[in-house]
């Protein structure tokens, strides 16, 4: 046993898997034998951080889970929330959060692309139509030339893919810090329509012994072999060539026939009554998701590595079994429904016409053994127990948590003491807070994308915090998307990052109008083996337990992704990304975050600070303020804000919205005036700050509070809902020119800027950069 | 009595349904055909292009769909004056058909839909306004002189290059069918480039139709970003209800419609 | 002076697989389509490492799916097409990047339609695919050896 042990060792050390050498004599200890080389690389697929989250586990299932709006939770490739009641029917919205971080690093533009290639998948999978997508970006600093260059490409990336699928990008935020110079984060999030009915769940259907497992898409290529364990290493500078090769090769083409293919198999389960399993290949190839889809179901497989379409010629078995060629789903079907299947895929849907080799076929066979068995030219090349290999490895790292500092009251107010000292005024910094890259118009980057396809769009980007689908045609249910997670913030203190980034997802969609019905994270952190980047990982779990269990929203799907730094070894910014799902039962009770009409009053909703928090602001870093405390926190504060805006918005009496988050209030209202219809201003008094201590006043203007800036009718309308113990604070006002203006604690006009010349600081950083051409339109292929 | 209106689906288009439910929803009896069902093509009272990318753009935006053995079908019917509208790809593959604005050949194209002047694609939205004398589109029946239509223009290939002489021709013989414009109708640099500012071409006899925004994008209240949508705020109804961008389809269905009783 | 590079795909060629289904379709006498994007490079003196940094920008060479192949002229080979655009704008970035001693760049695709012993197909042959199919005169020129 001993001597196979070691061979085991020797053979995974030769093959260059990412198991650890414990790792291998688990395997050979319980296989009695040295693993072949195709069992070798899917154990390395399967107990990779990606698919078993082995550092993670143990302090996720701390998360919040469960809920009355909560149809389908954490498990699966997808989650999925309620979203009502429409001719007798209920509609779930599928929600899936994923990243793309090292193959976009590498090669950002095929790694951005396949990044929504794969979360399009995760939400298909599901049995459901692809209603909507949102990426939220992490880039390093645009003035270093190798950064500039995968900013370009991984927005173009993400148009080249999303755009030609047909599905509408409705979201996403973009942040820069020096921290994703070597290692961006792509994240992405995507939305999917289901009847409850008729959901698909990923895994053998009881009494599936003897059905047909069926492998649709592309032809399997080398591309993309090695996949899963890449993206659990750190990236080398050295190894980036040789990592190009463990990206997959996208073809947005072949996806938008394979969904409307599968939809008609949707179409014709449903009318013969079939439960069907339905899976998408992800890290891990054909073994990965086939075995995943048997092991779920408690059933076995036997799968023919021969019988899978290749693009190249000699592929050894462990390229066929783990390799990670895009645009492939595995379904398992009953043996009498198999012709139907392959006939939408290959006849009707003609997918060998579209792509060389592209074709749905039987490739093996559902069995009750519990073991997952392939064969490859006769041979048996993989025989493992199916719960023994998916059951993966558990980790408790140890970890360290982030120690954050308190502030002394008399550090505080003399760090902002001192830069109020030549203060400037607040018209010139609101026009660099707007000019700052973390704040500046996003226009150049999402007109790259399509937003509107499929008709539902209700809110495109850049009309609201959160982008609105009306995703049932004549029904009048609304579906918002909100993100937030603030790098900045998460440098300083990433449990209240996490908090925060909960916080503003949800302020997001209520801001339109909306339910918060559920939340998914994509949480980015640096080595786990590390105790202090573990322990900010554990801390930013805490930090969402304690936003989600305080808010009542749980989370229904998510995702991790560990070894996000530099080749130095230092870790991104703690980046716990999280997006809010929220439900509109009747659009026409929604609002939009952009002014309406002069004359109505602008008031502050939410957290009143009891105190200056400039800590992580944009006007902090501006000014060179090195505060680290963060905006005040109060959940019963909060969740009555919530209600008073969605009620207000309900009724009509909240004429817009927006939730205050980077840049301030001043910078919400000024967003507000250039998404207006028409030209409108708006005017400040100074002496309505919310905090009034003298030296505090930036604080009060550009502290980026948990809350909203709304607009508001009349008196006595407002007077309805005020009617409650809500945090409500009129600063200003709209007026019917194009200007912004400030008036003193007297009442006097002080400071009058034109609102053209505050849009321009905040439209042009982008627009030089993503708005120029940037070279010869490139061929497809 | 209907009209019938087939919306085809090439591999690679993704405007079907939308377009498919204004069709519908201006009483005109629409239905999906697809590409492996050109069989189905012959019977027809018109025919829609919808937007997307046919066959990935390969070679040319439009041109593997152009002559594709699905278009042979739509050909004879725009030759045998029969109503033909291509949105956005649609407009594209008429282009490469040589139907629009069909002063050539058949699939010899004189004019294109060409990468825009940015080199990428753009979603912006535009309004378009009616650039011809309504008698010179009949398949939009009754359309209002200057009409002015909400839309959005998503595409990376949009902007019209064609020779000098063709351009001229173009704009003489009342080809233009459609420009750029603001909300009030007043001209606007083509967001494009696109030569003439034009946004849409319509062939001599006035049944073939390429335009190149999409109307049925911005064709119920609640997709519109102007205040008609927030006037109409707490009603349901009115909210989900067919407005603006809606008004091309009106005017293509009092066309088919007509044709169809005659 | 000139660079040129072609850039060919190791994964299979969609776009050429297309356009030979859609040449046979038009009756040109053809087995089978190559086809390359042409890169050339306007520089001001030979850049001896123009090679190496091209190669790292994903969008004319990914190693995933590209090969890269310096060429020793700025024409045609014999038998291949050119599709080039007849309004092209002076471009220097690709991917929005700069290439140091870089003046312009300049795209193309270029096309070899051979029969079935994989000989170039008779000019006059590939004369009407050009004209039917493979180039839209109306923005683009064919430019052979």
């Amino acid at each position: 046993m001993t001597a196979t042990v070691d061979d085991a060792v020797a053979r995974g050390r030769e093959l260059g898997v990412a198991l650890s050498d414990d790792e291998l004599r688990r395997i050979a200890e319980h296989l009695e034998r040295v693993p072949t080389a195709t069992e070798l690389f899917a154990f390395d697929a399967q107990w990779s951080e990606h698919c078993s989250y082995k550092s993670s586990r143990e302090h996720l299932k701390k998360l919040p889970t469960e809920g009355p709006s909560v149809l389908l939770g954490v498990g699966e490739d997808a989650g999925i929330v309620r979203l009502g009641e429409w001719n007798g029917e209920t509609y779930g919205i599928v929600v899936a959060h994923e990243s793309h971080n090292h193959p976009s690093q590498v090669v950002p533009f095929e790694g951005a692309a396949t990044g929504i290639g794969g979360i399009v998948r995760d939400v298909l999978c599901m049995g459901a139509e692809v209603i909507g997508i949102a990426d939220p970006l992490r880039f390093g600093r645009l003035e270093n030339e190798h950064c500039r260059y995968v900013a370009q490409q991984v927005v173009d990336g993400i148009a080249a893919y999303g755009n030609a699928i047909g599905v509408p990008n409705v979201g996403g935020d973009v942040f820069f810090d020096e921290s994703f110079d070597d290692n961006v984060l792509v994240n992405v999030v995507a939305l999917g329509l289901v009847k409850e009915k008729d959901i698909i769940h990923s895994r053998a259907p009881a009494g599936s012994v003897g059905w047909d497992i069926v492998l649709v898409g592309k032809a399997t290529d080398r591309s993309g072999f090695g996949g899963a364990s890449f993206s659990s290493l750190t990236l080398d500078e050295e190894d980036a060539d040789q990592n190009k090769g463990a990206v997959q090769v996208p073809d947005p083409f072949l996806k938008n026939v394979i969904m409307r293919a599968s939809y008609a198999v949707f179409a014709a389960l449903r009318a013969e009554k079939i439960v069907a399993g339905f899976k998408d290949l992800g890290a891990g190839g054909l073994a990965g998701c086939s075995a995943e889809l048997c092991a779920a179901g408690g059933m076995g497989a036997e799968v023919e590595l021969d019988r899978v379409s290749t693009a190249q010629p000699e592929l050894p078995p462990e390229v066929i079994a783990i390799g990670e060629t895009q645009e492939r789903l595995c379904w398992i079907v009953p043996t009498s429904f198999t012709p139907t299947l392959l006939s939408i895929y290959n006849e009707m849907y003609s997918l060998p016409r579209v792509a060389r080799g592209a074709c749905a076929a039987i490739i093996g066979k559902v069995t009750e053994t519990g073991r997952y068995v392939a064969k490859h030219r006769g041979e048996t090349v993989m025989d493992v127990d199916l719960e023994f290999l998916t059951g993966g490895v558990r980790y408790s790292r140890p970890y360290v948590l982030p120690v954050v500092e308190v502030e002394a009251r008399e550090l505080r107010r003399s760090l902002y003491h001192d830069a109020a000292r030549n203060d400037y005024s607040r018209f010139e910094a609101l026009s660099a807070i707007l000019g700052h890259r973390d704040v500046c118009s996003r226009a150049p980057i999402y007109r790259r994308y399509d937003g509107v396809v499929r008709g539902c769009t209700a809110i495109p980007p850049g009309f609201a915090d959160a982008g609105v689908l009306v995703p049932i045609p004549g029904a009048s249910l609304g579906v918002a998307l909100g993100v937030g997670g603030n790098p900045r913030y998460g440098k300083i203190d990433p449990a209240r990052a996490a908090e925060l980034a909960v916080i503003e997802a949800i302020a997001q969609v209520t801001a339109v109008g909306a339910v918060p019905a559920g939340l998914t994270d994509c949480l980015n952190f640096g080595d786990p083996t590390i105790p202090e980047q573990m322990g900010a990982f554990v801390a930013a779990v805490d930090g969402l337990t304690r936003a989600s269990r305080q808010l009542g929203v749980p989370f229904v799907s998510g995702n991790v992704s560990l070894y996000n730094r530099s080749s130095s070894g230092n870790s991104v910014a703690p980046s716990p990304i999280v997006s809010c799902i929220g439900t509109l039962p009747d659009v026409s009770r929604s609002t939009t975050g952009r002014l309406r009409r002069p004359d109505s009053k602008l008031a502050f909703v939410g957290v009143l600070p009891r105190t200056a928090a400039l800590g992580g602001s944009v006007y902090a870093e501006l000014r060179g303020i090195r505060s680290r405390t963060l905006p005040e926190i109060d959940y019963q504060m909060f969740l009555a804000a919530c209600e008073y805006v969605r009620e207000g918005i309900a009724r009509g009496v909240i004429l817009g919205a927006r939730d205050v988050s980077d840049g301030g209030l001043l910078a919400a209202a000024a967003e507000m005036a250039f998404a207006a219809d028409s030209p409108i201003g708006f005017a400040f008094e100074e002496d309505c700050g919310l905090i009034n201590h003298g030296e505090y006043g930036s604080a009060s203007w550009f502290g980026e509070h948990v809350g909203y800036v709304i607009e508001v009718g009349k008196d006595e309308a407002v007077r309805a809902i005020a009617d409650r113990d809500v945090p409500y604070y009129e600063f200003g006002w709209t007026i019917g020119e194009p200007f912004a203006e400030r008036y003193d604690d007297g009442g006097a006009l002080n400071e009058r800027v034109l609102l053209a010349d505050l849009r321009e600081a905040w439209e042009a950083p982008l627009r030089a950069f993503y708005g120029a051409s940037t070279g010869p339109s490139t061929s497809s292929g | 009595m209907t009209g019938t209106v087939a919306v085809l689906v090439f591999p690679g288009t993704n405007s079907e349904d939308e377009t498919l439910r204004a069709v519908r929803a201006v009483g005109l009896e629409g239905e999906l055909v697809h590409w492996s069902q050109p069989e189905k093509l012959a019977r027809f009272d018109a025919y829609i292009l919808p937007g997307g990318f046919a066959y990935e753009d390969r070679i040319r935006a439009g041109a593997v769909a152009a002559h594709d053995a699905l278009m042979d079908p739509v050909i004879e019917a725009a030759q045998a004056g029969k109503y033909v509208l291509g949105i956005c790809n649609g407009a594209q593959i008429l282009a490469e058909a040589g139907l629009v604005p069909g002063t050539g050949p058949l699939r010899r194209p004189t004019a294109a839909f060409a990468p825009n002047a940015s080199g990428r694609f753009q979603s912006v939205h535009v309004h378009v306004r009616l650039a011809v004398d309504p008698g010179r589109v009949p398949i939009l029946a009754g359309i209002e002189p200057g009409a002015v239509i909400p839309a959005w223009a998503s595409h990376g290939d949009g902007r019209l290059a064609a020779p000098e002489a063709e351009l001229a021709r173009i704009e003489r013989d009342g080809h233009l069918a459609f420009v750029y414009c603001d909300r009030d109708g007043n001209p606007v640099a083509a967001p494009n480039g696109s030569a003439l500012s034009c946004a849409g071409l319509v062939n001599a006899e006035g049944n073939v139709l390429a335009v190149m925004p999409h109307p049925e994008r911005d064709a119920w209240t609640f997709q519109h970003l102007d205040a008609t949508r927030d006037a109409v705020r707490g009603n349901t109804e009115e909210t989900l209800a067919p407005s603006g961008g809606i008004v091309f389809f009106e005017a293509f269905a009092r066309a088919v419609l007509a044709e169809a009783i005659a | 002076m000139t660079q040129t590079f072609a850039v060919t795909l190791t994964i299979p060629d969609n776009e050429a697989f297309t356009a030979f289904e859609t040449l046979a379709r038009l009756g040109i006498p053809v087995a089978r389509v190559v086809r390359a994007d042409i890169w050339l490079f306007v520089v001001d003196a030979p850049a001896g490492d123009l090679t190496a940094t091209i190669s790292s920008i994903e969008t004319i060479h990914n190693p995933n799916k590209h090969r890269l192949l310096a060429r020793d002229s700025d024409r045609p080979a014999p038998g291949e097409v050119w599709i080039a655009s007849r309004d092209e704008a002076r471009v220097t970035l690709v991917g929005g990047r700069a290439i140091p001693g870089v003046r312009a760049i300049r795209r193309r695709t270029a096309w070899r339609l051979l029969d079935d012993s994989g000989r170039d197909i008779a000019p006059a042959d590939l004369e009407r695919a050009v004209e039917t199919f493979l180039c839209n005169p109306a923005f683009q020129v064919a430019i052979t050896a």
